[in-house]
């Protein structure tokens, strides 16, 4: 076996374990009595230790075998969960992602040392006990199996495995105990897999035992078999060989566990169901599902090619057929975009340990909210929504909530509120990063406005206070007084702009004083394929997406009038600004006579502005594609997509007209 | 003796080369979409067999007269800081052989021209070709 090949599975599995630990702890934290979670942390990191053990990261594999040591201690109730244990074992947590990042960068762990958190977890578990223990692995005593093991036993009996408990005698002149037993083991698995050893495979390493060894064995090959196969080791004095009892306890459990279920006891159910839902995915490389996405936008082109052919019109046998792939193309679109889409909960398990690490940082009490965790989000999405989110919440963190002291001074709660929801809207996926600070200072804003040169002294007067508020988004603008670790330095808001606009979105701010700041995300659910307006400007064609549109409008030209030098027309007695795309794109004119135009009405926010264009096309589907780097930074335009004729067209970032 | 192959290509009865391990395809003039607010020597861009591709104008980049396209005309793609850029040429003529010895940087032969855009002047059977720094014509430092 070659453990490269299972690298990458290796690494997103420890990945997945670690972040499911760290919410594992938490929640320990705040419940240190919950069997359940302490069993879940201990299933997780024996997990962890399994695996990196077969993969040969002994680094990892020590660090969480210590890790589990204590754990066990801790559900056995020796030891009391205190912050203290758990802030160790955050530590041990952070060891150990060192190591797989390193793996990661460099496939070997690097030599980041944890002895000394090895150390510290040692100590705190009774040091005689451990010497005890050491002893006893000496004595002949019986293999215990703990309940994950008697599980997978009795998994392995029902695939029809035989499971063998097997004790070997190594001769009293060995001199390599610790490679024999080695050779042992690499003998045994070529039959099967061990699965547990007595003594451990660490205490065997260090000839931490005398000359008995005891192992289960799960294989499908015969007792004769196994027992040959280990009398062609030498220096081995004596082997010893049965098939294990288990399966009749195993049954006894299943039965008591049945019975459990009709008393009211959920947890193995909910442990069952857990299992079921793993079984059931499969992980695919994220290059193959973009190339499958890029074969349907390929498709999805060429079907609304011949939609515009018009012979196809004609025979009404064609338009049937049309029509049928036009659903089948649909569906296979929505079928695969469900595929990439990935629960926003991956972005959101890291917060509630970044909140909890800063809260003790600045010494303010914080608790996090979060909802939506299920709403699902395109991949692409998830992996660049995370860094933005970051920053907003380090800035609630930071800049919003105030000291405990000032809330007490107001007469807020102590523990200052921080809440992140998800939530789809329409064909839009919202997140919400809220908190209960002392909202944003708007005649700071001003003052700095005014400072950095943005605006007059007369401009700051007469703009709004949302539009005052959402200065801070600009380049360099922080109105932070001290620049702290965290944030204050004059980056952040507009990298965070700058990045939510990349990916097709944008970004508000609402802010009350003294009752708090709120930053909603706007993200289109699809980043490939849109709805979108065709429409004529000049001799050029243009693509407005249909989900920035409000609605469409024929006016007549000399309804435009100036106001404070802008164009504006009267819609339905509101003021609409209007914006002439062909002007603004630099488009060549076609002659216009008719006194009539056409007036697209769009919206950013609460904002709407009408945009004159020289005609409409109509509604089609459209494939984004990017400019490129090349282009970067193009004012007006999110993208191009490719149109029925071949022909390219320019998709319209209406948001930029504002 | 180091010898390397250039693509050549005409632009106001001059030759050019460039490097053909830089060079992805040569097309023939298809429809172009103007990008507005971009570069003025960036025409446009096209559809390459389903990729957005910009197009650089050449004689617009080293301020020569405008033409109209052909059925010589030829987009050339090139590769450059893995981007796909297309440049315009008015025909695209041949492959050549220059051995690296032939090359020199006296820029006498090319006063018409920008001499940052200029790599070297390579001669091959007694041509000169004027050999294309990408970078520097593609503007990308």
């Amino acid at each position: 076996m070659d453990p490269n090949q299972f690298l990458d599975i290796f690494l997103e599995e420890s990945n997945e374990h670690l972040e499911s630990l760290g919410n594992c702890l938490l929640e320990l934290e705040k419940s240190p009595k919950d069997k359940e979670t302490l069993d879940e942390i201990f299933r997780v990191s024996h997990t962890l230790k399994g695996m990196a053990g077969t993969m040969g990261f002994n680094r990892t594999a020590e660090l969480t075998h210590e890790m589990e040591n204590l754990l066990d201690a801790i559900r056995k109730q020796k030891i009391n969960v205190d912050t203290g244990l758990i802030d160790l074992l955050f530590e041990c947590l952070d060891g150990l992602q060192v190591y797989i990042n390193t793996i990661a960068v460099e496939g070997a762990e690097g030599d980041n040392d944890t002895s000394l958190l090895v150390n510290r977890l040692q100590r705190i578990l009774n040091p005689e006990e451990a010497n005890k223990k050491t002893q006893s692995a000496d004595v002949n005593e019986d293999v215990e199996l703990n309940t994950h093991e008697t599980g997978v036993v009795s998994k392995a009996k029902q695939q029809g495995f035989n499971c063998y408990i097997i004790q070997v005698r190594l001769d009293k002149s060995c001199m390599l105990k610790a490679a024999r037993a080695f050779i042992i083991f690499n003998t045994l698995e070529k039959k099967g897999d061990i699965i547990k050893s007595v003594p451990s495979v660490e205490d065997i390493e260090d000839e931490r035992f005398n000359d008995l060894i005891k192992m289960v064995l799960i294989s499908n090959s015969s007792i004769d078999e196994v027992r040959d196969s280990l009398n062609s080791i030498s220096e081995i004095a004596g082997v010893e060989i049965r098939e294990t009892g288990i399966p009749d306890e195993i049954d006894n459990f299943c039965i008591e566990e049945e019975h459990g279920d009709a008393a009211g006891a959920d947890s193995g159910q909910t442990n069952l169901t857990k299992k079921s839902i793993t079984g059931k995915t499969v992980r695919v490389d994220i290059d193959r599902l973009d190339n499958l996405m890029n074969l349907v936008s390929e498709l999805i082109i060429i079907k609304t090619r011949l939609e515009e052919n018009k012979d196809n019109h004609e025979n009404s046998n064609n338009v049937e057929a049309l029509e049928y792939l036009e659903r089948i193309t649909t569906n296979l679109h929505d079928a695969v975009m469900k595929v990439r889409m990935v629960p926003i909960e991956r972005v959101f398990n890291r917060f509630p340990r970044m909140v909890r690490d800063l809260s003790k940082d600045l010494g303010k009490e914080i608790k996090l909210s979060m909802y939506g965790e299920e709403t699902e989000v395109d991949r692409t999405v998830i992996d660049e929504i995370g860094d933005p989110l970051i920053h907003l919440i380090r800035n609630s963190i930071d800049h919003g909530i105030e000291q405990v002291e000032a809330r007490r001074q107001l007469g807020k709660p102590v523990e200052g509120k921080v809440t992140l929801r998800a939530f789809h809207d329409g064909n839009t996926v919202v997140i919400e990063v809220e908190d209960d600070g002392k909202g944003i200072d708007v005649g700071k804003i001003a003052k700095k406005a005014i400072e950095l040169d943005i605006h007059s002294r007369q401009e700051v007067e007469q703009i709004s206070s949302e539009e005052l508020v959402g200065l801070i988004f600009s380049p360099g603008f922080s109105t932070a007084n001290g620049v702290s670790d965290l944030s204050g330095r004059g980056v952040g808001l507009d990298v965070v702009k700058t990045k939510i606009e990349s990916l097709g979105g944008m970004v508000e701010v609402e802010s009350n004083p003294d009752t708090g700041t709120k930053f909603i995300i706007r993200l289109p659910l699809t980043l490939a394929i849109i709805q979108a307006l065709l429409v004529n400007i000049g001799t050029e064609n243009y693509a407005i997406p249909l989900n920035s549109i409000k609605e469409i409008v024929t006016m007549e030209h000399s309804g435009i009038k100036n106001v404070q030098d802008r164009e504006v027309v009267l819609l339905r007695g509101d003021l609409l600004p209007v914006i002439r795309l062909g002007k603004e794109l630099d488009a060549e004119d076609k002659p216009n006579k008719e006194s009539q135009m056409t007036v697209v009405v769009v919206k950013k926010g609460d904002r709407l502005a009408g945009m004159v264009v020289d005609g409409l096309i109509g509604q089609q589907e459209i494939v984004i594609k990017s400019l490129g780097k090349y282009l970067v930074g193009i004012k007006h335009i999110a993208g191009a997509t490719i149109l029925g004729d071949g022909r390219v067209s320019l998709i319209l970032d209406t948001n930029q007209f504002f | 003796m180091a010898e390397k192959q250039y693509v050549v290509f005409d632009i106001n009865g001059q030759e050019f080369a460039i490097d053909i391990n830089r060079v992805k395809t040569i097309e023939k003039i298809t429809p172009v979409t103007r990008v507005p607010g971009a570069q003025d020597f960036i025409i446009g861009v096209i559809n390459l067999r389903g990729e957005v591709i910009p197009v650089v104008d050449m004689r617009k980049r080293m301020d020569m007269e405008p033409r109209e396209f052909d059925d010589e005309s030829r987009i050339i793609i090139v590769t450059v800081n893995e981007m796909e850029v297309g440049m315009t040429a008015d025909s695209a003529t041949e492959v050549i052989n220059i051995e690296d010895e032939h090359i020199d940087n006296n820029l006498d032969f090319t006063r018409n021209i920008e001499h940052s855009f200029v790599e070297g002047v390579g001669k091959a059977d007694n041509r000169i070709v004027v050999i294309l720094n990408l970078e520097k014509i593609l503007r990308i430092d």
